[in-house]
């Protein structure tokens, strides 16, 4: 490869800051020139930079890899995809298609996971913010509730009367299982005894049928050992209830917030060292499982996974817009994908990387997004040769959260595509035009512009 | 009054081993061709009934038609010599009080020492006793005895088929030509096996006589050769499951009892007497009594009223439970492969044939990830070991090291393991553990399912795998038993009971509580279900009850259809009693459930025959009866994912639609097979609970 010629720089130069651990390749750039066999290239040339690109054989791969730590473990499991995570039809097909059931957290994901053929038995609905019209419908049909509120008991109870059916119900606990932050919004608070009102509150009612607890004790953690606690803290609190009140906890349900490959900011270790693998949680909270459960006694475990499943088999491919030498001698870039797309770049370090072979020696870089916005900064730490315009970068893992949290702010959003286990290259999202954008838009008659 | 009238009538037709109230009813008419005879008869039985019942005995006569057919027989015979009278009258009172008590003891007798029942020996012993006795008693014979009238035909029939027919009648002591063609005829109707072997027991009895009497016309004209009739009918229809074997034995047996039957003859002549029905009494116990004691497989443990509906529960019961009677579960979680079965390519050999080794196989087939040179790479390695059973922990061993990976201890064949004594009587290993991970100690109790330890490599073992058998002695490495495991999946597919092949996957299924808690089903619960068939509607109220051998069944009232969950499954059993009660659409719907949550599932079973129609249903077991693997019909049943069962049974006439729907309280909601649905209307308690 023929060397370019690169304008002569003076790096400042850092002592006391460096980590021992490194950062990225003094070498220059991790290279990418394809996903599953498919070009970079070809998938650009097709639809477009920026691209969301999707792998159909690491979904499944990840989601068996899942599924099968914790069914080697315990024999009733169910797992069911967190809906907020990603629910772009075509991934949440394939999820469905493996088996799992469907979480959701509001009345639009409730009728998303319908529309896809999944039975209200086969959702879980939770979430702070249960409007009554939605409860109606998940009760008549059947759906498993998890309750948050006092006020959700109430309303359950006047839908249950309104619709004549005992709806199934579970209550959602916060506790301490040894981790900060401790996510305490969410349901009934366990130590403060809150969570056992609540269940004194449902009996009383007699007009529910209490068949499950939940807990999801946070995002992102790295500690197996809390779920380990969380585990038992449940099972305790189940046997309290089937002795106390004769309810049949029928399914324990530990949440997700199982952690992906991501490099989490303000953690300097990589993803390698610092995430322990899935399985690590799967045996924490099926030993807790087989350790305290009753003899005979297998209630399902339920598991809201999403991001450990779906983030890596999700990438970003963007494109290198223009270049300028900022004044502290960083290298910055203009990319066509900033964090109107990326949610997740305020808690992430992404892995970057260039779809050809670029020369010249790595130097600190800032990438930024194409927002005429401050904050618009994909990542203020990589590491990169001096690239070409119109360089294809890829991001990842990217597969979680982004698709569901993306704006439409300024730009339209990019197309996402799927790289199917066949091979084949489908468009699972178009790219946005204007009129998805103004089709909602009404002007009176009077302010319309007069041609 | 129901009662006595059905235990009666029932007291006839036990004769031709079959309960048919209507069939019992044309005996008891042709019995009356000779009024004297039909009055005798019935005053003996009812004598005996009253008697009983007086005693205490009660239902006990609905069941057990031998208690009082004795009693009948013995009535007909007295009433075939004597004419009704104020002197006979009494006589024949006592007669019956008499046979009845001889035939309670003789039965318990024989049931307790030899495991036998005690057929019409009871009437052969009483009716000899009577004669004789009443050889003595002169004032009866000068009284009584009268010429009997002789119903004729108008026209003549050949020869053995008259013989046939009379020895038919002389069953009922009414031998002539008539009274055997009309039993013959109504036989056809409640058993087409019963009437081939009436048939064929005549005949291979008759001929064999022939040739030892050196006459045919001789031959076909004795009365004794009912013998030959009911000697088949017992021993090819009753005591034997239906089948070409028996059917040998039966004409075997005919041919055995042609000596007997001259020689009782010529015992009994020298007093005067007919030689009844001894010889068929001694055959057949004879054979029976060897063919128990020997083991025989196909002795029939439990008659249904016919040999068509005793063949059709054997069938259907042998195809539906294959059982060992050592029914273990999967000793772990999620989805294994097997490495090994029965009679394996390497260490399953020769007393340790029935054995089974399992490993993790990832889609690929590979047992480990990476280059698989560290323990810890194999899938298996430090998985959990559940306990396949419910027992006793009786040895463990727990500090063996694991191999490296291609490495084996040649010393330790079984390396770490845990030995169970299963409450059913019989040992199960689970070997190969990690060091260090056994969490029981022998005298453990645990439950199916409980953890016992890790997946390890320990004992002969090159890579880590999980080894299970079953053995007889509680000596590690003693001889292994056959045995099968319950309830898993095996790509999409549920067994609760099976044998997985060598890579196969199989993944155990435990039932899920949820649907455990709406099969529950409590006495006295009671269920009110509209039925639609063919454009006929009508209820149907069904209560669970339990019998008291302690099983539930729902029942109508007549009907009982019996049920249980084993293992992971709710099953229907069988249906007792009336056979076209709209109860048997669950059967027939859903002969079995798994209690199991999972879209897609699917399943099969096997329906009994009960689902054809009548004169199909018939035609089908006469063939089955030569052939038990000739014809089938299966059903198979898929969950959808609703959560709703559907299928095809897959009958002779096109398969049929089935579906049912579990209720979100309690069993199921709705149940449809083809035409007919069952949609329950309420559920509640009997009574005033």
């Amino acid at each position: 490869m023929a060397r370019r010629y690169e304008k002569p720089v003076i790096h400042r130069l850092h002592v006391g800051h460096t980590n021992k651990f490194g950062f990225a390749s003094p070498y220059g750039a991790k290279v990418r020139k394809s996903i599953d066999g498919v070009p970079i290239e070809e998938l650009v040339s097709r639809f477009g930079s920026p691209l969301f690109v999707f792998s159909e054989r690491r979904l499944r791969q990840k989601f068996r890899e899942v599924k099968n730590a914790f069914t080697l473990r315990y024999p009733h499991v169910e797992l069911s995809w967190s809906y907020k995570t990603n629910y772009l039809d075509a991934i949440v097909a394939i999820l469905h298609s493996e088996g799992a059931t469907a979480e959701v957290v509001s009345e639009f994901e409730y009728e998303k996971a319908r529309r896809m053929g999944i039975p209200g038995s086969k959702i879980i609905y939770n979430g702070p913010y249960k409007p009554i019209d939605s409860l109606r419908v998940a009760v008549s049909e059947g759906a498993r509730i998890n309750i948050d509120t006092f006020e959700e008991i109430a309303d359950l109870e006047r839908v249950a009367d309104e619709v004549g059916k005992r709806p199934k119900v579970a209550i959602r606990v916060n506790m301490d299982t040894g981790i900060y932050p401790r996510w305490s919004r969410f349901g009934f608070n366990y130590e403060s005894g809150q969570a056992w009102d609540a269940v004194k509150r449902i009996a009383l009612g007699g007009k529910l049928d209490l068949v499950g607890l939940h807990c999801h004790i946070g995002t992102f953690i790295l500690k197996p050992e809390a779920y380990e606690i969380e585990t038992r803290k449940l099972v305790e609190l189940a046997y309290r209830i089937e002795d106390e009140f004769g309810f049949k906890i029928e399914y324990i349900d530990v949440g997700g917030g199982f952690p992906s490959r991501n490099r989490l900011k303000g953690i300097y270790l990589p993803p390698e060292v610092a995430v322990p693998p899935i399985e690590e949680y799967a045996e924490r909270i099926t030993t807790a499982l087989l350790n305290n459960l009753r003899p005979g006694d297998y209630p399902l475990l339920i598991l809201e996974s999403g991001r450990a499943i779906v983030d890596e088999a999700g990438f970003l491919i963007t494109t290198v817009h223009a270049t300028k030498r900022l004044p502290d001698g960083r290298r910055g870039y203009v990319l066509d994908a900033g964090v109107n797309i990326l949610f997740t770049a305020f808690w992430y370090h992404f892995n970057v990387e260039v779809d050809r072979e670029v020369s010249g020696g790595a130097e600190p870089c800032v990438l930024y997004g194409p927002l005429c916005m401050n904050i618009d900064v994909v990542e203020d730490r990589a590491h990169l040769p001096p690239l070409p315009r119109g360089t294809r970068l890829i991001l990842s893992p990217v597969g979680a959260y982004n698709v569901t949290q993306w704006m439409q702010f300024i730009r339209y959003r990019p197309a996402v595509v799927l790289i199917g286990e066949n091979g084949e290259v489908d468009l699972i999202r178009e790219a946005e035009d204007i009129s998805d954008i103004v089709s909602r838009e009404r002007v009176p008659e009077r302010l319309k512009p007069k041609s | 009054m129901r009662d006595v009238y059905t235990a009666i009538l029932r007291a006839y037709s036990g004769i031709f081993f079959n309960p048919s109230v209507r069939f019992g009813g044309i005996l008891l008419l042709l019995t009356f061709l000779n009024p004297n005879m039909g009055i005798a008869g019935l005053v003996s039985v009812l004598s005996a009934y009253a008697f009983a019942r007086v005693v205490g005995f009660r239902e006990r006569f609905l069941r057990l038609d031998y208690y009082i057919y004795n009693p009948l027989l013995v009535g007909l015979a007295l009433g075939y010599l004597f004419r009704i009278g104020p002197l006979s009258f009494p006589f024949f009172i006592l007669a019956g009080v008499l046979t009845f008590l001889l035939t309670y003891s003789l039965s318990n007798f024989s049931w307790y020492y030899l495991r036998l029942p005690v057929l019409s020996l009871p009437f052969v012993i009483a009716v000899l006793l009577l004669y004789l006795a009443s050889l003595r008693f002169t004032n009866l014979f000068v009284l009584s005895l009268y010429p009997k009238p002789v119903p004729t035909l108008p026209f003549q029939l050949p020869l053995p088929v008259e013989g046939f027919f009379r020895s038919l009648g002389a069953i009922v002591f009414s031998p002539y030509v008539i009274s055997g063609a009309v039993i013959f005829v109504s036989l056809l109707a409640v058993s087409r096996i019963l009437a081939l072997l009436a048939v064929l027991g005549y005949t291979v009895g008759v001929v064999t006589q022939a040739l030892l009497v050196g006459s045919l016309y001789q031959a076909v004209g004795d009365l004794s050769a009912f013998n030959y009739i009911l000697i088949a009918m017992a021993v090819g229809g009753v005591f034997l499951i239906p089948s070409p074997r028996s059917y040998a034995f039966a004409l075997l047996s005919v041919a055995l009892s042609v000596p007997i039957v001259e020689g009782v003859k010529t015992f009994w002549e020298a007093y005067g007497l007919p030689a009844f029905a001894l010889p068929f009494n001694l055959t057949v116990l004879l054979l029976l009594y060897v063919l128990l004691v020997a083991g025989y497989g196909y002795v029939t443990l439990w008659y249904r009223g016919t040999p068509e509906r005793t063949l059709d529960g054997y069938l259907t019961y042998t195809r539906r439970f294959p059982y060992t009677g050592r029914e273990i579960a999967l000793p772990f979680a999620g989805e294994w492969t097997v490495w090994q079965a029965f009679d394996g390519e390497w260490t399953h050999r020769g007393p340790w044939r029935y054995a089974y080794d399992f490993v993790i196989a990832d889609p690929e087939g590979r047992t480990f990830r990476g280059d698989g040179s560290r323990l810890t790479d194999y899938y298996a390695f430090g998985k959990p070991v559940l306990s396949p059973v419910d027992g006793v922990v009786v040895e463990v061993a727990d500090g063996l090291e694991d191999n490296p990976p291609g490495q084996a201890d040649r010393e330790n064949n079984y390396g770490n393991y845990v030995l169970l004594w299963d409450y059913r009587g019989f040992y199960v290993l689970v070997a190969h553990l990690k060091k260090g991970s056994v969490r029981v100690k022998a005298g453990d109790r645990v439950l199916r399912g409980s953890l016992l330890g890790q997946c390890g490599n320990s004992g002969y073992s090159p890579q880590p795998h999980i080894h299970i058998h079953v053995q007889a002695s509680p000596k590690v490495g003693s001889p292994t038993l056959p045995f099968k495991f319950v309830s898993y999946v095996s790509s999409g597919r549920f067994l609760d009971v099976g044998l997985p092949e060598v890579s196969e996957r199989v993944e155990p299924v435990y039932p899920s509580k949820a649907l455990l808690n709406r099969f529950n089903l409590l006495i006295d619960q009671r269920m009110l279900f509209k039925v639609r068939e063919k454009g006929r509607e009508y209820d149907l109220a069904c209560t669970v009850k339990m019998d008291s051998y302690g099983y539930f069944y729902l029942t109508d009232g007549k009907t009982r259809l019996y049920f249980g969950i084993n293992n992971s499954t709710f099953y229907f059993y069988n249906l007792t009693g009336d056979a076209s009660s709209p109860l048997r659409y669950f059967l027939l719907a859903v002969p079995k459930l798994p209690l199991i949550d999972r879209p897609g599932l699917s399943w099969g079973d096997a329906l009994p025959f009960l689902s054809l129609p009548p004169l199909l249903r018939s035609f089908y077991l006469l063939l089955s009866s030569f052939k038990h693997d000739l014809l089938s019909v299966r059903t198979s049943l898929h969950l959808t994912p609703e959560g709703k069962v559907k299928g095809k049974a897959a009958l002779p006439g096109g398969p049929i639609e089935v579906e049912a729907s579990v209720a979100p309280d309690l069993f199921y909601d709705l149940v449809r097979f083809g035409d007919v649905v069952l949609e329950r209307k309420e559920l509640g308690w009997e009574g005033l609970r």
